[in-house]
């Protein structure tokens, strides 16, 4: 009788079996899972990211039954807007997808309760392998809430044609680039320039940089000079340092010398309205071979990249920035499938080789090493290889600087930015206007509206 | 020595199962015609019908909503545009190579762009004129003025905020109306990259309502992205043709446009141009639950071959079921036609038809284990008091008997029990008959004198007590008839009868049936001598 008991007990458990599967079980390569994701590599052009996807779907993603499916690819400003709306459950939001990638402050802004502590799914040996800043800059209350994927800072791009026209006229050199003051002059130089090309038509000069995240400047300047821009969680207005170093951006933007439009300077330069551009050294993927102009015509846009600026007696540091992976918790199929595409991403050859073709930095030690010590000679393409070359001097050279996180710094940050430029704006259509006033009076107006 | 036929348990057992199967068939039956033990076929092709008729309709309304707000965009730039001529004391055919003239024509065209963007639901718009900024160039010769504005940030169907970017049109349009350049911004349309405009040209004329044409997905030149147009042409004064306007439906925001919430199946929803039973996998649009997977095949052509109520689409790689439906998007078609489709991965059918195959084994192999079980037991419990009770009177006979609470087998054997006491009875009476007679006449004799005398008077005497049943017992047992068969003469149970004898012992002072019998033998040679019966 026991053995006839035992027989439909486990007829039963076959049954049970058989009628389907928790949503709590761990992944299953027979039952294959997608999940959605949004990331920033590449937005507006062809995107590396998601050929690579489409690899990963081929291989490690097919064998552990996982496909990923882009549902957008953006900026990071507009997934972090997207994002914290989709986790808000603000009207008209989308649902959140199940893997994305974002900075920190954005994670805070959705609240970490939502995202996945990638702890969970990476030994401490495994941990070990990836660079511990990269790693530390993704840790919320002790949980690795963002995971590193490829990580960028900033150097500043140069339009070599144009520049060379400017150069050969003024006897501004790319030397002179190299220091703030030295930039901030060759601005003012190159509008004034610019202006005298047309001599019949009166202030029609160019800006000759653009400064893609102002708001950097504000903490890389301060930082340079051995000040911090953040007094208990606001500017600190007070700091003749800090003053000084707003003085030499502010008034350089109304003399004309900084384009303060809205975007990115790779749109700028290909139109041929600025020569510079301090941006993401991801930006790179991001500019056309050409400029074109009203009628069409176009010559060629050659590239050349140098470390980000520092002040004639300040330290060497730049900003250590970079989108992470985030994922959604609560289900555990879904959560082993986003942790299987982070390693197999950051595994040393895909990530190596992702970021020589995109202007990032590999985040594994392995990796990041063979970069600079070898890989870094193999690059063929000439912009891509000025631009790693610029990189690899502010690797020997350069502190970085990662900027801090509370919850509502990167509200700050944007209308910081927002009104920065509407102030400097509204002083450049000033003729008139002298600089170091104006300076003043937009710093006043900053101090009221931020301190 | 073994018993011929069956074993009453083994019969039982069989009699149960042939029930068993019975039930089970008329079970199925009763499934099958109320429409709960459908296949698996069956069960895909009403599920997918479901979502094909829900997603074409979906479809639909969206390219007619896409065409109608063509429509009425195609009227307000020409409006626009002529006006602007008409300032500018331009014909069209001057437009040509006049940079400023097209640049602020632009500018003034694109607030009527953004906001038609806004009203029709798509993630673009253009308009591409039949003119050029460098028409003398001729290495620029193929490229064509115009606007294509794009939506940045299509992570919902529809954008609260939708971010805008120029991509085709002069930067002054951008600056003036705040709008960003794309990274892979251009001047110009090069004309080869858009197919629609001379599919267009040839065959537009003024009516509008009959002149547009919905693409399959293109790929958008210098991006990732694939996207679909609705193009309509633009007339102006004395119908003269100035180009194509629409809007551009991507492959990401038709898939946020469509997306189900299957919970059944991995459903992928695919908007196709079907071109000789072959589907070109990266010139559809898809959506569902889980889209993405044409987009990430290799060998993109999948052909079709029907599978009984459902289609198979099938290339080297992989393949899809599911069901499909002619659609119809716009007035002017090419050779290929349009339709709608709805698949699954066919793994995951062949897994749903393999799991029901088991499952519904599984599920009648334990009906049947536990009923042939259950048959056994029942069996076992019932016939065990039979054999319970055989095993009694072969162990220790019928007086031996203990009662089994079963009345038929209790009522059996107290008549086994009544029928070997009669026997006994019987067969000492035959052999005692002669010296009970002898020694009653002795007693006879002796009683005439003795105090047994008195007893035998006293039998006599209380006769007359009996009722009148216990006297019809007594008389049979005065014809030497077995409590069995008195039993049988009246009609009545042998329990009655031995009811009756424990009266009449009784009544009449004997203490069993061997002293009535005595009694009753003086009682007859008495009668033989009288020639009298007692009544």
């Amino acid at each position: 009788m026991k053995r006839v008991l035992s027989l439909a007990l486990c007829l039963c458990l076959i049954l049970t079996q058989l009628a389907g599967c928790s949503a709590k079980e761990p992944m299953n390569p027979k039952d294959t899972i997608t999940l959605t994701m949004w990331h920033v590599y590449g937005s507006q052009t062809d995107s590396l990211m998601n050929e690579m996807i489409t690899e990963f779907n081929r291989t490690t993603g097919k064998d552990n039954g996982v496909t990923i499916t882009v549902t957008s690819v953006s900026n990071s400003d507009d997934i972090h807007t997207a994002l914290v709306a989709s986790a808000k459950n603000q009207p008209g939001a989308g649902s959140l997808p199940d893997i994305f990638v974002c900075y920190p402050k954005t994670a805070i802004e959705m609240g970490t309760d939502l995202l996945m502590d990638w702890n969970d799914y990476f030994s401490e040996e495994e941990k070990s392998q990836y660079i511990p800043a990269f790693m530390e800059e993704g840790v919320i209350d002790d949980e690795q809430i963002i995971f590193p994927a490829a990580k960028s800072s900033e150097v500043m791009f140069i339009n070599r044609t144009v520049f060379e026209r400017f150069s050969k006229d003024t006897g501004v050199t790319l030397d002179d680039l190299v220091t703030w003051e030295g930039l901030f002059d060759a601005s003012i130089r190159y509008a004034v320039w610019t202006d005298a090309q047309t001599p019949d038509v009166a202030g029609d000069g160019k800006a000759f940089l653009f400064y893609d995240m102002p708001f950097n400047y504000m903490q890389l300047s301060a930082h340079q000079l051995g000040e911090d821009l953040f007094s208990d969680k606001r500017i600190d207005f007070d700091s003749p340092i800090i003053k000084s170093a707003w003085d030499k951006f502010a008034q350089t933007a109304i003399s004309g010398g900084i384009n303060l439009g809205d975007g990115f300077g790779t749109s700028e330069m290909m139109i041929g309205e600025t020569v510079a551009n301090v941006a993401s050294t991801a930006s790179i993927i991001y500019f056309k071979d050409t400029v074109t102009y009203p009628d069409n015509t176009s010559e060629p846009l050659e590239l050349i990249s140098l470390p980000y600026p520092v002040f004639m007696d300040g330290e060497k540091s730049v900003i250590q920035r970079g989108v992470g992976l985030g994922a959604l918790s609560g289900d555990k199929a879904h959560e082993e499938a986003a942790a299987l595409f982070a390693k197999w991403f950051t595994e040393m050859h895909i990530n190596t080789d992702f970021c020589i073709e995109t202007g990032y930095m590999p985040v594994r030690q392995d990796a990041y090493e063979s970069l600079f010590a070898e890989k870094i000679t193999q690059i063929d393409n000439p912009e891509f290889r000025s631009l790693f070359e610029a990189i690899a001097v502010m690797y020997r050279d350069y502190s970085f600087y990662t900027p801090p996180l509370w919850d509502g710094f990167a509200k700050l940050q944007y209308d910081f930015v927002a009104e920065m430029k509407a102030v400097l704006l509204s002083s450049q259509e000033s003729v008139d206007a002298n600089t170091s006033e104006a300076s003043n009076l937009a710093w006043r107006h900053l101090n009221e509206s931020f301190g | 020595m073994q018993p011929k036929g069956q074993r009453l348990r083994r019969r039982l057992i069989l009699y149960f199962i042939v029930l068993l199967f019975v039930l089970l068939a008329v079970m199925f039956s009763f499934l099958s015609f109320f429409g709960l033990l459908t296949d698996t076929e069956t069960k895909t092709k009403n599920i997918l019908d479901n979502y094909i008729n829900e997603f074409s309709a979906s479809v639909t309304q969206q390219y007619d909503n896409a065409a109608a707000h063509g429509i009425d965009l195609s009227k307000k730039l020409s409006a626009a545009l002529s006006s602007k001529l008409s300032d500018l004391s331009y014909d069209f055919s001057e437009l040509g190579d006049n940079l400023d003239a097209i640049a602020s024509a632009e500018s003034e065209m694109t607030p009527i762009l953004i906001d038609s963007l806004a009203k029709a639901h798509a993630s673009g718009v253009f308009f591409v004129m039949d003119t050029s900024v460098s028409s003398v160039n001729a290495e620029l010769s193929q490229y064509k003025s115009g606007l294509y504005i794009k939506i940045s940030n299509v992570n919902t169907a529809n954008p609260v905020t939708p971010q805008l970017l120029l991509f085709r049109g002069a930067a002054q349009a951008a600056r003036q109306n705040s709008i960003v350049l794309h990274n892979k911004w251009e001047l110009e349309f090069q004309a080869d990259w858009f197919p629609l405009f001379e599919k267009v040209r040839a065959e537009a004329t003024p009516d509008l309502a009959s002149s547009y044409y919905a693409s399959e997905a293109l790929a958008v030149p210098g991006t990732w992205e694939t996207a679909s147009y609705v193009a309509v042409p633009v007339f102006g004064q004395n119908s003269m043709f100035y180009g194509v306007c629409g809007f551009e439906i991507s492959r990401i925001y038709f898939e946020h446009s469509h997306r189900m919430n299957a919970e059944t199946f991995r459903i992928s929803a695919v908007l196709a141009k079907l071109d000789e039973l072959k589907i070109v996998a990266g010139s559809v649009l898809e959506s569902g639950l889980y889209s993405g997977y044409l987009a990430n095949i290799d060998d993109d052509t999948l052909t079709m071959q029907q599978a009984g109520s459902l289609t198979v689409y099938t290339n080297n790689e992989t393949s899809f079921i599911g069901v499909e439906k002619p659609i119809s998007l716009s007035p002017l078609e090419d050779n290929t036609k349009w339709f709608s489709a709805v698949m699954i991965p066919k793994a995951d059918y062949d897994n749903e038809i393999r799991e029901q195959v088991i499952l519904t084994g599984l599920l009648i192999l334990l009906i049947i284990v536990i009923s042939v079980l259950a048959s056994v037991l029942l069996a076992h419990r019932y016939v065990q008091p039979i054999t319970e009770g055989i095993n009694q009177i072969k162990q220790r006979g019928v007086n031996g008997f203990k009662p089994t609470k079963v009345p038929e087998i209790d009522d059996l054997m107290e008549y086994l029990n009544a029928l070997d006491e009669e026997y006994k009875t019987v067969g000492e009476e035959n052999e005692n008959l002669a010296a009970e007679l002898k020694l009653a006449k002795q007693r006879e004799l002796d009683a005439q004198n003795s105090p047994a005398v008195s007893a035998y008077e006293n039998f006599l005497k209380n006769l007359k007590t009996l009722t009148k049943t216990e006297r019809a017992v007594f008389n049979y047992y005065m014809e030497n008839l077995t409590a069995q068969e008195i039993a049988g003469k009246m009609f009545i149970a042998l329990t009655t009868v031995k009811f009756h004898n424990k009266n009449i012992y009784a009544k009449l002072g004997v203490s069993s049936r061997k002293e009535l019998m005595i009694y009753v033998n003086i009682m007859k040679e008495e009668q033989c001598g009288s020639g009298s019966t007692v009544s």
